[in-house]
């Protein structure tokens, strides 16, 4: 029973076991992706964002595990039940990364071209040696690079270059979900923009919807077309970019994206009271209570569930929930 | 191996950079050549005043060493050093004859020549310890490498425990342990020599046999140690590369993960690896002379000993520079080697 | 519909917590606990045995062991027991002496080197690789020879010392190099700490653990330089240490006359020391490097 989405992610768990107690950096999160979309997920560095594409591609390490949930690729394979080999083949060639700090993915002994051949060769791409080469020679031209990179080692090439040579091998099995890592958080604002711009056109080219996991609103602005919100492990706002900021529901996204430099007006320093708390001690109730503006007395004790407000635009907070039955907190699993 | 090879980046060499990085490297070699000659003729001149040749031959026939042709040694060696010349042209002499090879002669066994001695210990040692350290250190890489990998047989780690104590002894420490066992309490193998007493050295099968019998414990105590400490150091390395951002990309992108641990893994892991060989090399030398002597093994180790009982003093100074010379030339070759393994390092000079 | 509050953790007592430690860290535990019980035997021994055994001619020579000479004699009369109880304290101090001078040059260079960088590191770097490359066993005979008379304990403590600094340099060097960087450098220059004091207050903390991991590895390199010098027979003739037995014990054939007892002891007690010290080494590299512990992942 498909339903054409790229992507359907629902009640996603992952917790970390650590030995200073249980931190669950992905608490319940749900989510869909329509082919080709473009959706950003947005957060502070411990929202859990990153934990999220690791889990889609199955790559969470001990001390964590995912412990609850479903992802479901192209509406019929469900990642987190698939074999490890099978998640081998998937990996890459129906769902690709685009790691974050393209400085030091590239392995530093392997020319250029040999690590494309890696990838192709673990899934079962067989050619000739003058059919790779063009191949390969096509795919660093779609990203605005020479061919002869593909015969260079890393360190000769910039960190821009190394990052468009990753997205060149993200789309090299033409996948049909590409995660981008805060691909651009380590180049400047210039590069960013070209990169930024590559991905958008490869990704429409081979038809892929993209994950863009970051911290920069403003990008956000400029790329994607659908935003997700993330703090302390759960989504809670998601919608249009245009509504998201244009209305934005939740407290958080009104702050963050009041935080947005605008040439209208005067130049303030917008802050968000209070520090994230420890990943090993959440709060009761909202998980943002503590920090958000415009708490009340319900908002510590309640959890408030991601449900749909107006138009397409989901929110997960107690100001909207006129109609909620109470939630019953979950436990901790352990 | 030839998996290694191939993936050797062999058009480095060709370039520019490579050849700046060979020549630098090649004057390092020479002036540490050089430096060491140097100590050696200006140690000996510090220590016992002005004359040493004459206070050390004093003290050979003082001590009941061998005085016949103690004359004509002491003629032989004034005109060879011109010890009436002054000091700077002594010391220009001297060099020309380290580039010569011609290291003068020995006081115990005069009239032979040092260069001699040494000629005919010098191929036992060569044999066993070269063998035996490249054999170590091959093979203790390989297995290093294997008990990095996340996906070895568990049973493997049975290894550890006892590679990690072998290593931790002296050469000849376990050679001792080693004849005590198999060549005393069973006969299995002889007590000492390179060859059993009484056959003369030749180039035939039964020589070859008999002396390759005799040269299994003392290789035997070099390569246990050996194993264990290249075993474990790339170990290490191994478990550094694991954290590595292009391990897990690598790991995102589907490879196998068996690629993962030879190209990407333990061929970067090696790199540290090599250099360490290059470091510890004055390290083998030395615990290699004790593991002679130990075993009476008749290569430059014994010689060395022999040289130090009997306080011939150009014979030692002959093997210190002879043994500094290899360990240098070595470090060369693998220190001109090393790029073509790493790509990045001619530029981070 | 409230949530039970996070589970705070109990105080630990500090024995709850050391045990802890040490079953975290069995190398460590168990290397200490070896090289105790040698310094034990060294330190202590003095006062249950009659010491003097150690010098020659004071029982009769050549026994095996007995209810009277614990761990045989050797040819020169003198009892294995009393040589191992005297010989231990004079191996560590060599090797703890040597090893604490190398390690403090070694580290200082180190700090220099890393820190300050240019012209200075590459000097001290290309020295140091140099020496290494020097096999440190045939300089400390070539000194010997060259003096006359045999070389005392000093004079080999401060020479096996002075080859004992290179690895300290390059190790410190290297951790240096990556804290040069780091954050909480800036921020002290920014405070306005000059050079001295940013390595004292900032860098020495941090680098505690391999300086621990160096000093052990230090020593243990003396004492394998000192022990090899004597058993070739170039140490103080008639000093009761370790090397110095093993060099009489091959000197008077023991091997082949099957007076196992004269070698054996001093090389079990050799290789306690040494694997002693090679647990405690690796132990402290385990817990300047965490990653070390496990193996894949």
């Amino acid at each position: 029973m498909t339903n054409g989405n790229a992507l359907d992610v629902r009640d996603l768990y992952v917790q970390f076991n650590t030995r200073a107690g249980v931190v669950r950096a992905v608490d319940g999160v749900s989510f869909s992706l329509k082919p080709g979309e473009r959706l950003g997920l947005v957060g502070e560095s411990g929202s859990g964002k990153s934990t999220i594409a690791m889990a889609l591609l199955r790559m969470i390490k001990p001390p964590g595990v995912i412990n609850g949930g479903s992802i479901l690729l192209g509406g019929s394979t469900e990642i987190t039940k698939v074999t490890d080999k099978e998640m081998r083949a998937i990996r890459f060639a129906r769902i690709a990364l685009i790691p974050q700090g393209a400085m030091n993915s590239l392995n530093p002994v392997r020319r250029i071209r040999d690590q494309f051949l890696d990838s192709m060769r673990a899934h079962g791409v067989k050619l000739k040696s003058d059919e790779a080469k063009e191949r390969i020679a096509t795919l660093l031209t779609s990203v605005g690079l020479r061919p002869d990179v593909a015969n260079k080692f890393p360190h000769e090439l910039s960190g821009g270059m190394k990052q468009r040579v990753c997205i060149a091998m993200a789309v090299s099995l033409k996948p049909s979900v590409i995660i981008a890592d805060e691909p651009t958080s380590a180049l400047d604002v210039v590069v960013q923009r070209q990169i930024m711009e590559t991905i958008g056109n490869v990704q429409e080219e081979i038809g892929a919807a993209v994950i863009l996991i970051g911290h920069d609103m403003g990008l956000m602005a400029q790329f994607v077309d659908r935003l997700g919100v993330m703090y302390g492990g759960k989504l809670v706002e998601d919608g249009e970019t245009k509504e998201a900021f244009r209305s934005p529901q939740h407290p958080y996204t009104q702050v963050l994206i009041d935080s947005l430099p605008s040439f209208d007006e005067e130049p303030r320093l917008v802050k968000i009271p209070g520090q994230m708390h420890s990943p090993l001690a959440p709060p009761p109730g909202c998980v943002f209570h503590p920090r958000c503006p415009k708490r009340f007395a319900a908002c510590d004790s309640i959890v408030p569930v991601l449900r749909p407000v107006q138009g397409h635009q989901r929110v997960a907070c107690l100001l909207y929930a006129s109609s909620y039955p109470a939630q019953p907190q979950l436990e901790p699993v352990s | 191996m030839a998996m290694v090879a191939r993936r050797v980046h062999f058009k480095t060499v060709l370039q520019r950079p490579y050849v700046t990085y060979a020549l630098r490297r090649i004057l390092t070699f020479i002036a540490v050549i050089w430096v060491a000659a140097s100590i050696n003729f200006f140690l000996p001149r510090l220590a016992s005043g002005r004359d040493p040749i004459r206070s050390r031959l004093g003290q050979q026939a003082a001590s009941g060493g061998s005085i016949t042709g103690i004359q004509e040694l002491v003629d032989a060696y004034s005109e060879k050093f011109g010890l009436n010349e002054p000091l700077y042209k002594q010391y220009l002499r001297y060099l020309w004859d380290v580039v010569t090879f011609d290291l003068g002669f020995s006081i115990a066994s005069y009239p032979a020549r040092v260069a001699d001695l040494i000629q005919v210990a010098l191929p036992w040692t060569i044999v066993l310890l070269f063998t035996a350290t490249i054999f170590s250190f091959v093979l203790g890489t390989l297995v290093g490498a294997y008990l990095g990998w996340q996906n070895r047989k568990k049973q493997v780690d049975y290894l550890f425990m006892p590679l990690l104590t072998l290593s931790a002894v002296p050469y000849y420490v376990l050679g001792l342990i080693l004849v005590y066992f198999f060549a005393f309490r069973t006969t299995a193998f002889p007590l000492t020599g390179g060859y059993d007493i009484g056959s003369r050295p030749e180039w035939t099968f039964e020589f070859a046999l008999d002396a390759l019998h005799h040269s299994v414990l003392p290789a035997l105590s070099i390569v246990l140690v050996q194993l264990g400490s290249w075993a474990l150091g790339m170990r290490g390395m191994m478990v550094m590369t694991e954290g590595e951002d292009y391990m897990s990309y690598a790991e995102a992108r589907g490879v196998s993960p068996r690629t993962i641990f030879l190209r990407y893994g333990a061929r970067n892991a090696m790199l540290p690896q090599v250099t360490a060989l290059a470091l510890s090399l004055g390290t083998i030398a030395s615990q290699a002379v004790l593991v002679e002597v130990v075993f009476g093994y008749p290569g430059i180790g014994t010689l060395l000993y022999r040289s130090i009982t009997g306080v011939d003093y150009f014979l030692i100074y002959g093997i210190v520079l002879l043994v500094v010379f290899s360990i240098a030339l070595v470090t060369l070759i693998l220190d001109l080697i090393y790029p073509l393994l790493d790509p990045r390092i001619i530029y981070s000079r | 519909m409230t949530i039970a509050a996070p589970r705070a953790r109990k105080p630990q007592s500090r024995f709850t917590r050391s045990v802890a430690f040490a079953k975290h860290n069995p190398k460590l535990v168990v290397g200490v606990f070896l090289l105790g019980l040698l310094i034990a035997i060294g330190f202590l021994g003095p006062y249950l045995i009659d010491a003097t055994d150690a010098a020659p001619m004071s029982v009769r020579p050549d026994q095996s062991p007995n209810s009277e000479v614990w761990l045989g004699s050797d040819s020169q009369g003198r009892s294995l027991l009393a040589l191992l109880v005297k010989g231990i304290p004079l191996t560590l101090q060599v090797g703890f002496l040597a090893g604490g001078i190398g390690l403090a040059i070694g580290t200082i260079l180190g700090l220099i080197s890393g820190y300050v960088g240019g012209v200075t590191d590459t000097l001290i770097r290309s020295a140091a690789d140099v020496m290494l490359t020097v096999p440190g066993l045939l300089v400390l005979i070539v000194i010997a020879s060259s003096i006359d008379g045999f070389v005392q304990i000093e004079i080999i403590a401060l020479v096996v010392a002075s080859l004992a600094w290179m690895w300290p340099t390059r190790t410190i060097r290297s951790q240096v190099l990556s804290m040069r960087s780091r954050p909480y450098v800036e921020m002290a220059k920014l405070n306005g700490l000059n050079t001295f004091q940013i390595i004292v207050r900032e860098l020495i903390p941090n680098l505690l653990p391999f300086l621990a991991a160096s000093f052990v590895g230090a020593v243990g390199a003396a004492v394998l330089a000192t022990i090899g010098i004597e058993a070739l027979g170039l140490g103080p003739q008639d000093a009761p240490s370790l090397g110095m037995t093993i060099y009489w014990s091959i000197y008077y054939s023991s091997l082949l006359r099957g007076l196992w007892w004269w070698w054996a002891t001093p090389v079990a007690a050799i290789v306690v020391l040494f694997v002693s010290l090679f647990l405690i080494a690796s132990a402290l590299d385990e817990i300047a490097n965490p990653r070390l512990r496990k193996v894949g992942t």
